[in-house]
């Protein structure tokens, strides 16, 4: 029999993010939650970033650390402590938890139906496609017309974005997973700033899906489902006024 | 002359006003009294907290020693310095996840052509911090930390044992052979957050590798890469109960 830790670390609480991290979110990660990065870029590390909480001594040691998960894609914030009398850590779980409700980019079917949020968001013009008479035999071609299609369409809405602050361009793919009929549909805007005022729609029919953009200007919308109604797809830049 | 790499490069005073070091830095770390990049204080608080984490973990039979460029002045051998104008980019892009922009790539260009002027007399190894004051790397030279403890390697096992994981989990790095960080953040959560507080006084990165209490097994297929116990390696700390 083996021994333990004199001293365990007690876990206060924990939260996980289902996206990885690049070096530019954690730039958006330190400033909203204080947690300093300083191994993402090494894949041996498991303990890449940490935010000490009190006082920096090990016999009261209360740290937020961000660790790599195990085979799962992401990062995982486990606040621990080795102190008996930990203090409060109430306010920063508040801005872990905020700061993965803002990097989540994928939200769920109809949110919007979700009455307390419609009136802040205005839409732009939505960029309208057939959907259907160019991507049912899913050749290459096909997707790839689609695509560019969409892409210079959504290209000239993206001046709308002056009104949340950006300007620059949009770049747009789209994808079929293997076994389904489902659409996923990455939107790329080639600025820099803060994107916490836009968003992205799409919707088929009566779906809709709205996806918020991470700091990379990448906003991700998975398994949209097809309309057997409808050959048209909407996607529109949305503002939050 | 200072210290010298593998190629027989020897360290001048141009490349220690480069690094921000001077001759008595280079003194105190070659004598091992102090790291590069720390200070007497620092290095006193960092070994004296060293000991308190792994009483605190309640291990005595362990051995830690500092690894890598701030104990040795030159990263290891498969650390090689990138010159050329791919192998930059290819390093920056792997330390910040991005391409650089172009003014970044003339001003890394501009301090290697300023500090190593000739290309034929130039270090092989990375120098401590060259990559940061470079402006390739984002942080500084971090800190190695061997940790060899035949408990913490029992611990290891018991702790997957308790997952019902079988010898054919492999709890140790597949190159590098150190116990999965993984797995040493949970039998050992003090030296974890010695490493962390340490980092955050630091400014730099503080990492641990553990091994089974005869450190790192000879990697004699890829020798550059080995961390096998050296009779030149720096020795921190050793606990107690250390046979």
């Amino acid at each position: 029999m083996t021994s333990t830790p004199a001293y365990p670390a007690r876990l206060l609480w924990f939260e996980t993010l289902d996206f990885p991290l690049t070096w530019r979110d954690a730039a958006d990660l330190a400033e909203q939650t204080g947690i300093v990065v300083l191994g993402l870029d090494d894949p041996d590390e498991w303990v890449i970033g940490y935010r000490v909480i009190g006082p920096p001594s090990l016999d009261a040691a209360t740290i937020l650390n961000l660790t790599r998960r195990l085979r799962l894609p992401g990062v995982r914030f486990d606040m621990t402590t080795t102190s008996s009398a930990p203090p409060p850590t109430e306010d920063v779980h508040e801005l872990v938890k905020q700061y993965i409700r803002e990097y989540t980019p994928v939200l769920k079917l109809h949110q919007e139906t979700d009455s307390a949020e419609l009136p802040r968001w205005q839409s732009a013009r939505s960029v309208t496609v057939d959907y259907r008479a160019q991507l049912t035999d899913l050749r290459k071609q096909n997707l790839a017309l689609a695509r560019a299609h969409l892409a210079e369409r959504l290209n000239f809405e993206a001046p709308a974005l002056a009104a949340a602050g950006l300007s620059g361009y949009a770049q747009v793919d789209l994808a079929f997973p293997p076994a389904g009929t489902d659409l996923d549909i990455t939107v790329g805007v080639g600025v820099e700033g803060s994107f916490s005022r836009v968003r992205l729609r799409a919707a088929i029919g009566e779906r809709t899906v709205t996806a918020r953009f991470n700091s990379a200007g990448i906003a991700t919308i998975k398994g949209l489902a097809l309309d057997p109604g409808t050959d048209l797809l909407h996607l529109a830049f949305e503002i939050r006024s | 002359m200072y210290v010298s790499d593998d190629s027989g490069y020897q360290v001048k005073d141009d490349d220690l006003a480069f690094l921000s070091l001077t001759p008595a830095d280079v003194k105190a770390m070659t004598d091992h009294q102090i790291p590069l990049g720390m200070n007497a204080a620092e290095f006193e608080h960092f070994r004296d907290t060293l000991a308190i984490a792994a009483t605190r973990d309640g291990i005595d039979d362990f051995e830690a020693r500092l690894q890598g460029s701030s104990a040795k002045f030159f990263a290891g051998a498969h650390k090689e310095m990138a010159y050329e104008r791919a192998s930059v980019v290819d390093e920056f892009e792997a330390a910040r996840q991005r391409l650089p922009e172009v003014l970044e790539l003339r001003q890394i260009f501009d301090r290697m052509r300023a500090v190593w002027p000739d290309p034929a007399d130039r270090p092989k190894r990375r120098p401590f911090d060259a990559y940061y004051k470079l402006g390739i790397e984002r942080h500084g030279s971090d800190y190695d930390i061997q940790i060899s403890s035949d408990e913490l390697a029992l611990r290891a096992r018991e702790k997957l044992d308790q997952l019902e994981l079988g010898d054919e989990y492999e709890m140790r790095h597949p190159t590098y052979r150190f116990i999965k960080k993984s797995i040493v953040y949970y039998i050992a959560p003090n030296l974890t957050n010695w490493a962390t507080l340490e980092s955050d006084i630091l400014g730099r990165k503080v990492t641990l590798a553990v091994f089974p209490g005869c450190g790192p097994e000879r990697i004699t297929d890829r020798p550059e890469i080995s961390s096998h116990h050296r009779v030149t390696d720096w020795i921190l700390l050793e606990g107690s109960g250390r046979d």
